[in-house]
Protein backbone atom coordinates (compact mmCIF):
# COMPACT_ATOMS: atom_id res chain seq x y z
CA UNK A 1 0.00 0.00 0.00
CA UNK A 2 1.64 3.22 -1.21
CA UNK A 3 0.42 6.60 -0.02
CA UNK A 4 1.04 10.29 -0.68
CA UNK A 5 0.68 12.77 2.18
CA UNK A 6 0.26 16.45 1.31
CA UNK A 7 0.19 19.41 3.65
CA UNK A 8 0.46 23.01 2.44
CA UNK A 9 -1.80 24.53 5.05
CA UNK A 10 0.46 26.46 7.40
CA UNK A 11 4.06 27.02 8.57
CA UNK A 12 5.64 24.03 6.92
CA UNK A 13 5.05 22.20 3.71
CA UNK A 14 4.96 18.45 4.38
CA UNK A 15 5.09 16.05 1.48
CA UNK A 16 5.63 12.38 2.22
CA UNK A 17 5.33 8.98 0.65
CA UNK A 18 4.88 5.75 2.53
CA UNK A 19 4.94 2.09 1.62
CA UNK A 20 3.30 -0.48 3.90
CA UNK A 21 3.22 1.91 6.85
CA UNK A 22 6.85 2.97 6.51
CA UNK A 23 7.98 6.41 5.42
CA UNK A 24 9.83 6.32 2.11
CA UNK A 25 10.52 10.05 1.74
CA UNK A 26 9.37 12.92 3.95
CA UNK A 27 10.20 16.41 2.77
CA UNK A 28 9.53 19.28 5.12
CA UNK A 29 10.34 22.92 4.46
CA UNK A 30 9.21 26.33 5.61
CA UNK A 31 6.16 27.48 3.71
CA UNK A 32 7.60 30.92 3.06
CA UNK A 33 8.21 30.95 -0.68
CA UNK A 34 5.64 31.25 -3.44
CA UNK A 35 3.78 28.02 -2.71
CA UNK A 36 1.90 27.71 -5.99
CA UNK A 37 5.06 28.22 -8.05
CA UNK A 38 6.96 25.63 -6.04
CA UNK A 39 4.56 22.92 -4.99
CA UNK A 40 4.67 20.78 -8.13
CA UNK A 41 8.47 20.72 -8.19
CA UNK A 42 8.37 19.41 -4.63
CA UNK A 43 5.67 16.80 -5.26
CA UNK A 44 7.36 15.47 -8.38
CA UNK A 45 10.72 15.46 -6.58
CA UNK A 46 9.36 13.45 -3.62
CA UNK A 47 7.67 10.95 -5.95
CA UNK A 48 10.88 10.54 -7.96
CA UNK A 49 13.10 10.15 -4.89
CA UNK A 50 10.69 7.50 -3.62
CA UNK A 51 11.16 5.60 -6.88
CA UNK A 52 7.39 5.79 -7.30
CA UNK A 53 5.26 6.77 -10.23
CA UNK A 54 2.18 8.83 -9.44
CA UNK A 55 0.17 5.92 -10.81
CA UNK A 56 1.60 3.67 -8.04
CA UNK A 57 -0.11 5.70 -5.32
CA UNK A 58 -3.00 3.85 -3.65
CA UNK A 59 -4.31 6.60 -1.37
CA UNK A 60 -3.89 10.33 -0.77
CA UNK A 61 -3.94 12.03 2.62
CA UNK A 62 -4.35 15.78 2.50
CA UNK A 63 -4.39 18.40 5.23
CA UNK A 64 -7.52 20.53 4.79
CA UNK A 65 -7.00 23.27 7.38
CA UNK A 66 -7.29 25.38 9.35
CA UNK A 67 -4.45 27.68 8.27
CA UNK A 68 -3.71 29.94 5.32
CA UNK A 69 -6.76 30.12 3.03
CA UNK A 70 -4.66 29.98 -0.14
CA UNK A 71 -2.32 27.33 1.28
CA UNK A 72 -5.17 25.00 2.18
CA UNK A 73 -6.87 25.56 -1.16
CA UNK A 74 -3.73 24.78 -3.16
CA UNK A 75 -3.29 21.48 -1.30
CA UNK A 76 -6.93 20.45 -1.53
CA UNK A 77 -7.24 21.30 -5.23
CA UNK A 78 -4.12 19.30 -6.11
CA UNK A 79 -5.03 16.34 -3.88
CA UNK A 80 -8.62 16.01 -5.02
CA UNK A 81 -7.72 16.37 -8.71
CA UNK A 82 -5.01 13.71 -8.34
CA UNK A 83 -7.33 11.37 -6.41
CA UNK A 84 -10.10 11.89 -8.96
CA UNK A 85 -7.86 11.31 -11.98
CA UNK A 86 -6.01 8.34 -10.45
CA UNK A 87 -9.31 6.95 -9.10
CA UNK A 88 -7.91 6.36 -5.63
CA UNK A 89 -9.26 7.06 -2.13
CA UNK A 90 -8.68 10.43 -0.47
CA UNK A 91 -8.77 11.30 3.21
CA UNK A 92 -8.62 14.73 4.84
CA UNK A 93 -6.70 15.51 8.03
CA UNK A 94 -6.93 18.55 10.28
CA UNK A 95 -3.82 20.73 10.47
CA UNK A 96 -4.20 20.70 14.26
CA UNK A 97 -4.50 16.93 14.41
CA UNK A 98 -1.33 16.67 12.34
CA UNK A 99 0.51 19.01 14.74
CA UNK A 100 -0.38 16.76 17.68
CA UNK A 101 0.12 13.41 15.91
CA UNK A 102 3.57 12.85 17.46
CA UNK A 103 2.28 13.19 21.04
CA UNK A 104 0.81 10.33 23.07
CA UNK A 105 -0.82 12.54 25.70
CA UNK A 106 -3.71 14.96 25.22
CA UNK A 107 -2.50 18.23 23.70
CA UNK A 108 -3.95 21.50 22.49
CA UNK A 109 -2.38 22.53 19.21
CA UNK A 110 -3.03 26.11 18.16
CA UNK A 111 -2.45 28.39 15.18
CA UNK A 112 -2.41 32.11 15.80
CA UNK A 113 -4.69 34.32 13.76
CA UNK A 114 -5.31 38.04 14.03
CA UNK A 115 -6.77 40.07 16.93
CA UNK A 116 -5.90 37.56 19.66
CA UNK A 117 -7.84 34.72 18.03
CA UNK A 118 -6.49 31.24 17.44
CA UNK A 119 -7.53 28.07 15.67
CA UNK A 120 -7.40 25.22 18.13
CA UNK A 121 -8.71 21.82 19.15
CA UNK A 122 -8.23 19.13 21.75
CA UNK A 123 -6.37 16.06 20.55
CA UNK A 124 -5.17 12.75 21.91
CA UNK A 125 -4.34 9.33 20.51
CA UNK A 126 -8.01 8.34 20.25
CA UNK A 127 -9.32 11.51 18.62
CA UNK A 128 -10.52 10.69 15.10
CA UNK A 129 -12.73 13.58 14.13
CA UNK A 130 -11.63 17.17 13.87
CA UNK A 131 -13.12 19.27 16.68
CA UNK A 132 -11.41 22.48 15.63
CA UNK A 133 -12.68 25.87 16.70
CA UNK A 134 -11.87 29.55 16.27
CA UNK A 135 -11.55 31.10 19.69
CA UNK A 136 -10.01 33.97 21.70
CA UNK A 137 -6.66 32.80 23.05
CA UNK A 138 -7.50 33.90 26.61
CA UNK A 139 -10.68 31.84 26.68
CA UNK A 140 -8.87 28.80 25.38
CA UNK A 141 -6.08 29.07 27.95
CA UNK A 142 -8.29 29.72 30.98
CA UNK A 143 -10.30 26.54 30.61
CA UNK A 144 -7.51 24.20 29.52
CA UNK A 145 -4.55 24.91 31.79
CA UNK A 146 -3.83 21.26 32.51
CA UNK A 147 -2.93 20.38 28.90
CA UNK A 148 0.16 20.97 26.80
CA UNK A 149 -0.21 23.73 24.21
CA UNK A 150 1.49 23.23 20.86
CA UNK A 151 2.45 25.99 18.43
CA UNK A 152 5.05 26.66 15.73
CA UNK A 153 5.20 30.29 16.85
CA UNK A 154 5.75 31.81 20.24
CA UNK A 155 2.51 32.73 21.97
CA UNK A 156 2.63 35.58 24.46
CA UNK A 157 1.90 34.52 28.01
CA UNK A 158 1.54 30.81 27.21
CA UNK A 159 4.15 28.08 27.42
CA UNK A 160 4.04 26.26 24.11
CA UNK A 161 5.75 23.10 22.89
CA UNK A 162 6.95 22.31 19.39
CA UNK A 163 4.33 20.38 17.38
CA UNK A 164 5.42 16.87 16.36
CA UNK A 165 4.22 15.44 13.05
CA UNK A 166 4.08 11.64 12.87
CA UNK A 167 2.81 10.80 9.43
CA UNK A 168 2.81 7.03 9.97
CA UNK A 169 0.60 7.49 13.04
CA UNK A 170 -1.85 9.46 10.89
CA UNK A 171 -1.79 6.95 8.06
CA UNK A 172 -2.48 4.06 10.43
CA UNK A 173 -5.18 5.92 12.30
CA UNK A 174 -7.04 6.78 9.10
CA UNK A 175 -6.36 3.54 7.28
CA UNK A 176 -10.05 2.74 6.76
CA UNK A 177 -11.22 6.32 6.25
CA UNK A 178 -12.05 7.68 2.83
CA UNK A 179 -14.25 10.44 1.50
CA UNK A 180 -16.15 11.11 -1.71
CA UNK A 181 -13.62 13.07 -3.74
CA UNK A 182 -16.24 15.58 -4.93
CA UNK A 183 -17.17 16.48 -1.36
CA UNK A 184 -13.61 16.98 -0.18
CA UNK A 185 -13.16 20.62 0.73
CA UNK A 186 -11.11 23.02 2.76
CA UNK A 187 -11.93 23.48 6.42
CA UNK A 188 -11.39 27.23 6.72
CA UNK A 189 -13.42 27.43 9.99
CA UNK A 190 -13.28 31.21 10.13
CA UNK A 191 -15.99 33.05 8.25
CA UNK A 192 -15.11 35.68 5.68
CA UNK A 193 -15.84 39.30 6.56
CA UNK A 194 -18.64 39.50 3.97
CA UNK A 195 -20.40 36.47 5.49
CA UNK A 196 -20.65 37.96 8.97
CA UNK B 1 -3.76 13.49 -42.96
CA UNK B 2 -2.97 15.15 -39.65
CA UNK B 3 -4.25 13.43 -36.54
CA UNK B 4 -7.03 15.01 -34.52
CA UNK B 5 -6.04 16.94 -31.42
CA UNK B 6 -8.42 16.80 -28.48
CA UNK B 7 -7.89 19.48 -25.85
CA UNK B 8 -9.41 19.47 -22.38
CA UNK B 9 -9.63 23.07 -21.20
CA UNK B 10 -10.14 24.67 -17.79
CA UNK B 11 -11.29 28.25 -17.22
CA UNK B 12 -11.61 29.71 -13.72
CA UNK B 13 -10.39 33.30 -14.03
CA UNK B 14 -13.42 34.92 -12.41
CA UNK B 15 -16.69 33.44 -11.15
CA UNK B 16 -17.34 30.65 -13.65
CA UNK B 17 -15.88 27.19 -13.14
CA UNK B 18 -15.80 25.74 -16.62
CA UNK B 19 -14.33 22.69 -18.33
CA UNK B 20 -14.63 21.87 -22.04
CA UNK B 21 -13.36 19.32 -24.51
CA UNK B 22 -12.58 20.76 -27.93
CA UNK B 23 -11.46 18.98 -31.09
CA UNK B 24 -8.97 20.65 -33.43
CA UNK B 25 -9.75 24.12 -32.10
CA UNK B 26 -13.15 24.22 -33.80
CA UNK B 27 -15.45 21.53 -32.49
CA UNK B 28 -17.10 21.72 -29.04
CA UNK B 29 -17.39 18.09 -27.91
CA UNK B 30 -18.65 18.99 -24.43
CA UNK B 31 -18.78 22.05 -22.21
CA UNK B 32 -19.79 22.50 -18.60
CA UNK B 33 -20.10 25.88 -16.93
CA UNK B 34 -20.80 26.22 -13.24
CA UNK B 35 -21.79 29.85 -12.83
CA UNK B 36 -21.56 31.43 -9.40
CA UNK B 37 -23.50 34.48 -10.49
CA UNK B 38 -26.35 33.92 -8.01
CA UNK B 39 -23.87 33.52 -5.17
CA UNK B 40 -22.17 36.85 -5.90
CA UNK B 41 -25.35 38.76 -6.81
CA UNK B 42 -26.10 39.21 -3.11
CA UNK B 43 -22.88 41.23 -2.75
CA UNK B 44 -23.35 43.32 -5.92
CA UNK B 45 -20.15 41.99 -7.45
CA UNK B 46 -17.69 39.11 -7.37
CA UNK B 47 -16.16 38.43 -3.95
CA UNK B 48 -12.73 36.91 -4.74
CA UNK B 49 -12.43 34.61 -1.71
CA UNK B 50 -15.94 33.20 -2.28
CA UNK B 51 -15.14 32.67 -5.96
CA UNK B 52 -11.96 30.73 -5.10
CA UNK B 53 -13.80 28.55 -2.58
CA UNK B 54 -16.49 27.67 -5.09
CA UNK B 55 -13.95 26.82 -7.77
CA UNK B 56 -12.21 24.46 -5.33
CA UNK B 57 -15.46 22.74 -4.38
CA UNK B 58 -16.69 22.28 -7.94
CA UNK B 59 -13.62 21.57 -10.03
CA UNK B 60 -13.67 17.74 -9.99
CA UNK B 61 -17.45 17.66 -10.43
CA UNK B 62 -17.21 19.86 -13.51
CA UNK B 63 -14.33 17.77 -14.88
CA UNK B 64 -16.24 14.53 -14.47
CA UNK B 65 -19.47 15.87 -15.91
CA UNK B 66 -17.68 17.17 -19.01
CA UNK B 67 -15.88 13.89 -19.74
CA UNK B 68 -19.15 12.00 -19.22
CA UNK B 69 -21.03 14.30 -21.60
CA UNK B 70 -18.36 13.80 -24.27
CA UNK B 71 -18.28 10.05 -23.62
CA UNK B 72 -14.49 10.26 -23.26
CA UNK B 73 -11.89 9.44 -20.62
CA UNK B 74 -8.61 11.21 -19.82
CA UNK B 75 -6.87 8.67 -22.09
CA UNK B 76 -8.59 10.25 -25.10
CA UNK B 77 -7.23 13.71 -24.28
CA UNK B 78 -4.09 14.97 -26.08
CA UNK B 79 -3.42 18.14 -24.11
CA UNK B 80 -4.72 20.18 -21.20
CA UNK B 81 -5.23 23.93 -21.69
CA UNK B 82 -5.72 26.36 -18.85
CA UNK B 83 -6.29 30.09 -18.40
CA UNK B 84 -3.24 31.55 -16.60
CA UNK B 85 -4.42 35.18 -16.65
CA UNK B 86 -5.57 37.84 -16.51
CA UNK B 87 -8.14 37.43 -13.75
CA UNK B 88 -8.55 36.97 -10.02
CA UNK B 89 -5.37 35.38 -8.65
CA UNK B 90 -7.10 33.01 -6.23
CA UNK B 91 -9.58 31.88 -8.87
CA UNK B 92 -6.90 31.37 -11.52
CA UNK B 93 -4.81 29.36 -9.04
CA UNK B 94 -7.51 26.72 -8.56
CA UNK B 95 -7.71 26.15 -12.33
CA UNK B 96 -3.93 26.09 -12.65
CA UNK B 97 -3.41 23.68 -9.74
CA UNK B 98 -6.09 21.31 -11.05
CA UNK B 99 -4.75 21.50 -14.61
CA UNK B 100 -1.18 20.79 -13.52
CA UNK B 101 -2.32 17.91 -11.29
CA UNK B 102 -4.18 16.44 -14.28
CA UNK B 103 -1.17 16.98 -16.50
CA UNK B 104 1.33 15.16 -14.24
CA UNK B 105 -1.06 12.34 -13.35
CA UNK B 106 -1.92 11.56 -16.97
CA UNK B 107 1.32 12.61 -18.73
CA UNK B 108 -0.35 15.17 -21.00
CA UNK B 109 1.22 18.49 -21.97
CA UNK B 110 -0.09 21.59 -20.21
CA UNK B 111 -0.87 24.57 -22.45
CA UNK B 112 -1.09 28.14 -21.11
CA UNK B 113 -3.87 30.28 -22.58
CA UNK B 114 -4.42 34.01 -22.16
CA UNK B 115 -8.04 34.71 -21.25
CA UNK B 116 -8.47 37.25 -24.05
CA UNK B 117 -6.97 34.88 -26.64
CA UNK B 118 -9.78 32.61 -25.50
CA UNK B 119 -12.46 35.26 -26.06
CA UNK B 120 -11.05 35.94 -29.53
CA UNK B 121 -11.03 32.23 -30.41
CA UNK B 122 -14.66 31.86 -29.32
CA UNK B 123 -15.21 33.08 -32.89
CA UNK B 124 -13.27 30.11 -34.26
CA UNK B 125 -16.08 27.92 -32.95
CA UNK B 126 -18.46 29.73 -35.33
CA UNK B 127 -16.23 29.63 -38.42
CA UNK B 128 -12.42 29.50 -38.78
CA UNK B 129 -10.85 32.94 -38.42
CA UNK B 130 -9.94 34.73 -41.65
CA UNK B 131 -6.80 36.87 -41.64
CA UNK B 132 -5.83 39.62 -41.38
CA UNK B 133 -8.51 40.60 -38.91
CA UNK B 134 -9.31 43.09 -36.22
CA UNK B 135 -10.79 41.90 -32.96
CA UNK B 136 -12.85 44.22 -30.81
CA UNK B 137 -12.48 42.74 -27.34
CA UNK B 138 -15.06 44.07 -24.89
CA UNK B 139 -15.65 42.68 -21.41
CA UNK B 140 -15.69 43.54 -17.72
CA UNK B 141 -11.91 43.80 -17.73
CA UNK B 142 -11.06 44.71 -21.32
CA UNK B 143 -11.72 47.11 -24.14
CA UNK B 144 -9.16 46.49 -26.83
CA UNK B 145 -8.64 46.59 -30.57
CA UNK B 146 -6.33 43.75 -31.56
CA UNK B 147 -4.81 43.16 -35.00
CA UNK B 148 -4.18 39.54 -36.00
CA UNK B 149 -2.24 38.76 -39.18
CA UNK B 150 -2.25 35.01 -38.59
CA UNK B 151 -3.28 32.42 -36.00
CA UNK B 152 -2.20 33.20 -32.46
CA UNK B 153 -0.45 36.45 -33.35
CA UNK B 154 -1.82 39.42 -31.44
CA UNK B 155 -0.96 43.09 -31.88
CA UNK B 156 -2.78 45.58 -29.70
CA UNK B 157 -3.64 48.74 -31.60
CA UNK B 158 -5.88 50.40 -29.05
CA UNK B 159 -7.17 49.99 -25.53
CA UNK B 160 -8.94 51.67 -22.68
CA UNK B 161 -7.17 54.39 -20.74
CA UNK B 162 -9.23 53.75 -17.62
CA UNK B 163 -12.38 51.65 -17.08
CA UNK B 164 -13.23 48.69 -19.28
CA UNK B 165 -16.58 48.99 -21.01
CA UNK B 166 -18.18 46.19 -18.98
CA UNK B 167 -16.92 47.80 -15.79
CA UNK B 168 -18.59 51.08 -16.80
CA UNK B 169 -21.86 49.18 -17.37
CA UNK B 170 -21.62 47.59 -13.90
CA UNK B 171 -20.94 50.94 -12.25
CA UNK B 172 -23.73 52.77 -14.03
CA UNK B 173 -26.13 49.93 -13.15
CA UNK B 174 -25.10 50.31 -9.51
CA UNK B 175 -25.59 54.09 -9.56
CA UNK B 176 -29.16 53.77 -10.80
CA UNK B 177 -29.67 50.67 -8.66
CA UNK B 178 -30.93 48.22 -11.27
CA UNK B 179 -28.90 45.14 -10.35
CA UNK B 180 -25.90 43.08 -11.30
CA UNK B 181 -24.34 42.27 -13.71
CA UNK B 182 -24.86 45.67 -15.32
CA UNK B 183 -24.44 44.73 -18.99
CA UNK B 184 -27.53 42.61 -19.61
CA UNK B 185 -29.67 44.67 -17.20
CA UNK B 186 -28.90 48.01 -18.85
CA UNK B 187 -29.17 46.52 -22.33
CA UNK B 188 -32.70 45.35 -21.56
CA UNK B 189 -33.69 48.68 -20.00
CA UNK B 190 -32.19 50.64 -22.91
CA UNK B 191 -34.46 48.83 -25.36
CA UNK B 192 -37.48 50.30 -23.58
CA UNK B 193 -36.08 53.83 -23.34
CA UNK B 194 -35.26 56.84 -25.45
CA UNK B 195 -32.01 58.74 -25.87
CA UNK B 196 -33.07 61.86 -23.99
CA UNK B 197 -30.19 62.52 -21.59
CA UNK B 198 -27.31 64.75 -22.59
CA UNK B 199 -24.26 62.56 -21.88
CA UNK B 200 -20.78 63.27 -23.29
CA UNK B 201 -19.24 61.22 -26.09
CA UNK B 202 -16.49 59.09 -24.48
CA UNK B 203 -13.05 60.06 -25.88
CA UNK B 204 -14.27 60.99 -29.34
CA UNK B 205 -10.80 61.76 -30.77
CA UNK B 206 -8.43 60.57 -33.49
CA UNK B 207 -6.76 57.81 -31.44
CA UNK B 208 -7.71 54.13 -31.33
CA UNK B 209 -8.05 54.28 -27.55
CA UNK B 210 -11.13 54.34 -25.34
CA UNK B 211 -12.07 55.98 -22.06
CA UNK B 212 -15.24 55.34 -20.08
CA UNK B 213 -14.56 56.99 -16.73
CA UNK B 214 -15.77 60.37 -18.03
CA UNK B 215 -19.20 59.15 -19.07
CA UNK B 216 -19.47 57.20 -15.82
CA UNK B 217 -18.76 60.40 -13.83
CA UNK B 218 -21.28 62.26 -15.99
CA UNK B 219 -23.94 59.70 -15.03
CA UNK B 220 -23.04 60.04 -11.34
CA UNK B 221 -23.32 63.85 -11.54
CA UNK B 222 -26.54 63.71 -13.50
CA UNK B 223 -28.21 61.35 -11.03
CA UNK B 224 -26.98 63.46 -8.12
CA UNK B 225 -28.26 66.73 -9.65
CA UNK B 226 -31.63 65.28 -10.57
CA UNK B 227 -32.03 63.97 -7.02
CA UNK B 228 -31.20 67.41 -5.59
CA UNK B 229 -33.85 68.96 -7.80
CA UNK B 230 -36.30 66.34 -6.68
CA UNK B 231 -36.61 64.88 -10.19
CA UNK B 232 -37.18 61.20 -10.78
CA UNK B 233 -34.53 59.45 -12.93
CA UNK B 234 -36.03 57.84 -16.01
CA UNK B 235 -33.93 54.72 -15.79
CA UNK B 236 -34.86 53.36 -19.22
CA UNK B 237 -33.95 56.64 -20.88
CA UNK B 238 -30.69 56.97 -18.98
CA UNK B 239 -29.75 53.37 -19.89
CA UNK B 240 -30.57 54.11 -23.53
CA UNK B 241 -28.58 57.35 -23.59
CA UNK B 242 -25.58 55.70 -21.93
CA UNK B 243 -25.68 52.65 -24.18
CA UNK B 244 -26.00 54.74 -27.35
CA UNK B 245 -22.94 56.83 -26.46
CA UNK B 246 -20.84 53.76 -25.63
CA UNK B 247 -21.89 51.69 -28.63
CA UNK B 248 -21.42 54.62 -31.02
CA UNK B 249 -17.80 55.21 -30.00
CA UNK B 250 -16.95 51.50 -30.05
CA UNK B 251 -18.43 51.16 -33.53
CA UNK B 252 -16.90 54.37 -34.88
CA UNK B 253 -13.35 53.65 -33.69
CA UNK B 254 -13.46 50.01 -34.76
CA UNK B 255 -14.65 50.75 -38.29
CA UNK B 256 -12.18 53.62 -38.61
CA UNK B 257 -9.27 51.40 -37.55
CA UNK B 258 -10.28 48.81 -40.14
CA UNK B 259 -10.42 51.39 -42.91
CA UNK B 260 -7.09 52.87 -41.84
CA UNK B 261 -5.36 49.47 -41.84
CA UNK B 262 -7.32 48.24 -44.87
CA UNK B 263 -8.66 45.19 -43.07
CA UNK B 264 -11.91 43.57 -44.05
CA UNK B 265 -12.44 40.98 -41.31
CA UNK B 266 -13.85 41.95 -37.95
CA UNK B 267 -14.54 39.74 -34.98
CA UNK B 268 -16.26 40.70 -31.77
CA UNK B 269 -15.13 39.09 -28.51
CA UNK B 270 -15.77 39.19 -24.77
CA UNK B 271 -18.78 39.33 -22.49
CA UNK B 272 -20.02 42.66 -23.89
CA UNK B 273 -20.23 40.94 -27.31
CA UNK B 274 -23.61 39.78 -25.98
CA UNK B 275 -24.85 43.38 -26.06
CA UNK B 276 -27.72 43.60 -28.53
CA UNK B 277 -27.12 47.19 -29.55
CA UNK B 278 -23.39 46.66 -30.18
CA UNK B 279 -24.10 43.56 -32.26
CA UNK B 280 -26.70 45.41 -34.33
CA UNK B 281 -24.61 48.55 -34.95
CA UNK B 282 -21.55 46.56 -36.00
CA UNK B 283 -23.70 44.43 -38.30
CA UNK B 284 -25.15 47.57 -39.94
CA UNK B 285 -21.76 49.23 -40.43
CA UNK B 286 -20.06 46.07 -41.68
CA UNK B 287 -22.82 45.50 -44.19
CA UNK B 288 -22.46 49.07 -45.45
CA UNK B 289 -18.68 48.75 -45.81
CA UNK B 290 -18.80 45.14 -47.03
CA UNK B 291 -16.70 43.90 -44.14
CA UNK B 292 -16.94 40.31 -42.84
CA UNK B 293 -18.19 40.30 -39.27
CA UNK B 294 -18.11 37.30 -36.95
CA UNK B 295 -19.87 37.38 -33.59
CA UNK B 296 -19.74 34.44 -31.16
CA UNK B 297 -23.05 32.83 -30.29
CA UNK B 298 -24.32 34.07 -26.92
CA UNK B 299 -23.21 30.95 -25.02
CA UNK B 300 -19.56 31.64 -25.97
CA UNK B 301 -19.65 35.35 -25.08
CA UNK B 302 -19.50 34.96 -21.32
CA UNK B 303 -16.58 33.13 -19.70
CA UNK B 304 -16.35 29.50 -20.77
CA UNK B 305 -13.68 26.85 -21.22
CA UNK B 306 -14.68 26.05 -24.81
CA UNK B 307 -12.96 29.19 -26.06
CA UNK B 308 -9.89 28.31 -23.98
CA UNK B 309 -9.85 24.91 -25.68
CA UNK B 310 -10.16 26.55 -29.11
CA UNK B 311 -7.28 28.97 -28.42
CA UNK B 312 -5.35 26.21 -26.61
CA UNK B 313 -5.24 24.15 -29.79
CA UNK B 314 -3.29 26.88 -31.63
CA UNK B 315 -1.11 27.54 -28.58
CA UNK B 316 -0.39 23.78 -28.54
CA UNK B 317 0.50 23.74 -32.26
CA UNK B 318 2.97 26.58 -31.63
CA UNK B 319 4.65 24.46 -28.95
CA UNK B 320 3.68 26.61 -25.96
CA UNK B 321 4.00 24.60 -22.75
CA UNK B 322 3.59 25.44 -19.09
CA UNK B 323 6.47 23.31 -17.78
CA UNK B 324 8.25 25.51 -15.31
CA UNK B 325 6.86 27.64 -12.55
CA UNK B 326 3.09 27.82 -12.41
CA UNK B 327 2.29 31.51 -12.16
CA UNK B 328 -1.16 33.06 -12.17
CA UNK B 329 -1.16 36.58 -13.62
CA UNK B 330 -3.77 39.04 -12.43
CA UNK B 331 -2.71 41.58 -15.06
CA UNK B 332 -1.14 40.42 -18.28
CA UNK B 333 -0.86 41.85 -21.80
CA UNK B 334 -2.11 39.61 -24.58
CA UNK B 335 0.93 37.72 -25.92
CA UNK B 336 1.62 35.19 -28.62
CA UNK B 337 2.40 32.53 -26.05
Amino acid sequence: MKTLFLDTSSFYINIATSDNDKIVVHHQEKNDQKLSERIFFLIEDVIEKSNFLLSDIDKIYVVNGPGSFTGIRVGITIAKTLAWNLKIPICTISTLMMMSSGYKETTIPLIKDRNGFVYSGLYNEEAMKSNDIYIKLEELVISNKKYKFLSYEEVEGVEVFEPKVDIIEIIKKFKDEKENVHSVKSNYIKKMDVEK
Amino acid sequence: MKDDVIVLAIESSCDETSVAIVKNGVEDLATTIFSQIDIHKVFGGVVPEIASRNHEQNITIVLEETLNKAGLSMNDIDAIAVTYGPGLIGSLLVGLMAAKALSISSNKPLIPVHHIAGHIYANNLESPLKFPLIALVVSGGHTELVLMKEDYSFEKIGGTLDDAVGEAYDKVARIIDVGYPGGPVLDKLAQKGEDTYDLPKPLDDKTDDFSFSGIKSAVINLVHNEKQRGNEIRKEDLACSFQNRVVEILTKKTIRAMEKLEIKNLILAGGVAANSSLRRRLEEECEKKEFNLTIPSLKYCTDNATMIGAAGYYSYLLGNRLDGKIVAKSVEELKNH
